[in-house]
């Protein structure tokens, strides 16, 4: 129990603190923690049926500008340990993770307000042309720095979690359930939303719209569409005068 | 500034010397985002084994690294190119002299970088998150929902290797590239048609994410003393999926007109969510 909460704060710890990008934006994603998850309470079937199910949730989770709108790791570290455990329902899974998700947010905020500081002694050490320096300052320190923040939270959640959640759903009113069940459909819509607005061009909307109908009516699958998206945006381009206007 | 000993010149720099650097902004990108100067630290530490190589002069060197500390926030991957043209023209900032006709000099190393530094992060972005890891996702999720553990880690392992590949080549290119001449790129209006193609396909892509993803639907029903009519068939009967299709729209206007603040909007969005169920709304 013990050894299993501590390896979940691990995992949380890695699955956020950011090393090497590309790998750092797919560790944290739900389908890939559930593998590790699985593993560490030995099974597979249950972790990979709720990290699927979170990582529809999660599936807009796209963080402009380094603000993630939502933790969906922190969400994965909780939701699915103690689905498994408790033996429940992806719909619990995901009643779960809403909340804890938002709770993440604060965590990610907590991280990067500590690092201004770090940036602060950069300059110093800046004047003083020592490079070494900065590249600890880039590196290991925030590396060391943020494992509290990661491990602790995750570790406690899990530790504790199982008893109090289950307390805490037979207490629960069924409509919070079912609510919460609403949000975790709805909240895609956050980071689609989002993604639309860092594109930043509104008279593009009728693209977002076609898109919307063609899955809408057809039910055609994701590489369809990617498909149709490239040839449209290559055919888009081709007749656009080839201008040097900036826009949006 | 052009006060040079023989012995302070600038060392010439090699490939690896590129890669090095590349690795370091794969590895630090992100650590040490913090609200003042997001990746400015990351950028700094990715530039500073370049910088040593270039400014052997300890002044120059605490000038050339006090530049990069800047704040500076892009998407990584794609972000790579900026770094790259970002070596080539502190080559030739460290390198110049008399007889070169483009001067290279602050002004132009940073406002290249913050000029680049958005388009690029919005073409980052839409690409590998908006469409490459939803595509990714889609493929793989039926087969992990039955069961299979390796299906679960193709999406991270397949966008570890593209992120990897994109990321090295667009480093060594932006390198080439700004040692020619970084200006005829930008004027050449290339830039411009890859950022509206992004947008074409990342606005599509959005819809049919909506569509597919978002979920909402409602249970109301209306009692006369002939049928029960329900609400959704009657919205279905006019296009389908108009419910998500508010919602998304909804949010989307709530960022334009509001800002974007997160928490608040996740927070929103539960709470109607509860409160709608709490009243058969939803």
């Amino acid at each position: 129990m013990i050894i299993q909460a501590v390896l979940v704060g691990l995992l949380y710890y890695v699955a956020t603190n950011r090393i090497w990008y590309g790998f750092s934006m797919l560790i944290r994603q739900p389908l890939s923690l559930a593998v590790f998850i699985g593993l560490i309470f030995g099974d597979m079937q249950t972790a990979l049926i709720m990290g699927a199910t979170l990582q529809m949730m999660y599936l807009g989770a796209i963080a402009p500008g380094g603000n993630i709108p939502t933790d969906e790791a922190l969400a994965a570290c909780v939701a699915i340990p103690i689905a498994i455990q408790a033996h429940v329902g992806p719909e619990i899974a995901v009643a779960i993770a809403v909340p804890i998700g938002l709770l993440g947010v604060l965590l990610d905020e907590l991280r990067r307000t500590l690092f201004t500081g770090l940036v602060h002694v950069a300059d110093k050490r800046a004047e003083e042309a020592d490079a070494k320096g900065i590249r600890r300052l880039a590196f290991l320190y925030p590396l060391l720095f943020v494992f509290p923040i990661r491990f602790i939270p995750a570790f406690l959640a899990n530790y504790y979690g199982v008893d109090a959640v289950q307390s805490f759903m037979g207490a629960v009113p069924n409509w919070v359930l079912q609510g919460l069940g609403v949000a975790g459909n709805i909240l895609p819509a956050l980071g689609f939303a989002l993604t639309m607005v860092i594109i930043g061009k509104r008279n593009f909307i009728p693209f977002f719209i076609l898109g919307f109908f063609v899955v809408a009516y057809t039910g055609i699958s994701i590489v369809g569409i990617a498909i149709f998206a490239f040839c449209m945006a290559a055919i888009y381009t081709h007749f656009q005068p080839n201008t040097q206007q900036r826009q949006g | 500034m052009n006060q040079k000993v023989v012995n302070l010149e600038p060392e010439k720099l090699t490939k690896g010397d590129i890669t090095k650097s590349w690795i370091r902004w794969f590895a630090y990108s992100e650590v040490s985002n913090s609200y003042e100067r997001l990746q400015a630290l990351a950028f700094c530490g990715a530039m500073s084994g370049i910088l040593e190589k270039l400014y052997k002069n300890k002044e120059d060197l605490a000038l050339a690294l006090q530049r990069h500390l800047t704040m500076y926030n892009t998407q990584c991957n794609w972000g790579s190119v900026i770094n790259g043209i970002s070596i080539a023209l502190e080559e030739k900032a460290a390198s110049h002299t008399e007889e070169d006709d483009e001067e290279v000099n602050e002004e132009v190393i940073t406002g290249i970088k913050t000029g680049l530094m958005g388009p690029i992060a919005g073409i980052g972005d839409t690409i590998d998150y908006g469409t490459l890891r939803p595509i990714l996702m889609g493929i793989f999720i039926p087969f992990a929902l039955a069961g299979s553990a390796i299906a679960a880690l193709l999406p991270l392992i397949i966008q570890t290797v593209f992120t990897a590949v994109m990321g090295y080549t667009l480093y060594h290119k932006g390198y080439t590239v700004g040692k020619k001449s970084i200006i005829d790129i930008l004027q050449s209006g290339k830039i411009q048609q890859v950022i509206t193609g992004a947008g074409v396909v990342g606005m599509f892509m959005m819809g049919a994410l909506s569509a597919s993803y978002v979920k909402l639907t409602t249970p109301m029903t209306i009692t006369t003393s002939v049928k029960v009519l329900e609400i959704q068939s009657v919205i279905d009967k006019i296009a389908p999926k108009l419910l998500p299709l508010v919602a998304v729209l909804g949010v989307y206007l709530y960022l334009i007109k509001v800002g974007p603040n997160y928490v608040k909007i996740v927070g929103f969005l539960i709470l109607i969510s509860l409160a709608g169920s709490a009243i058969g709304i939803f």
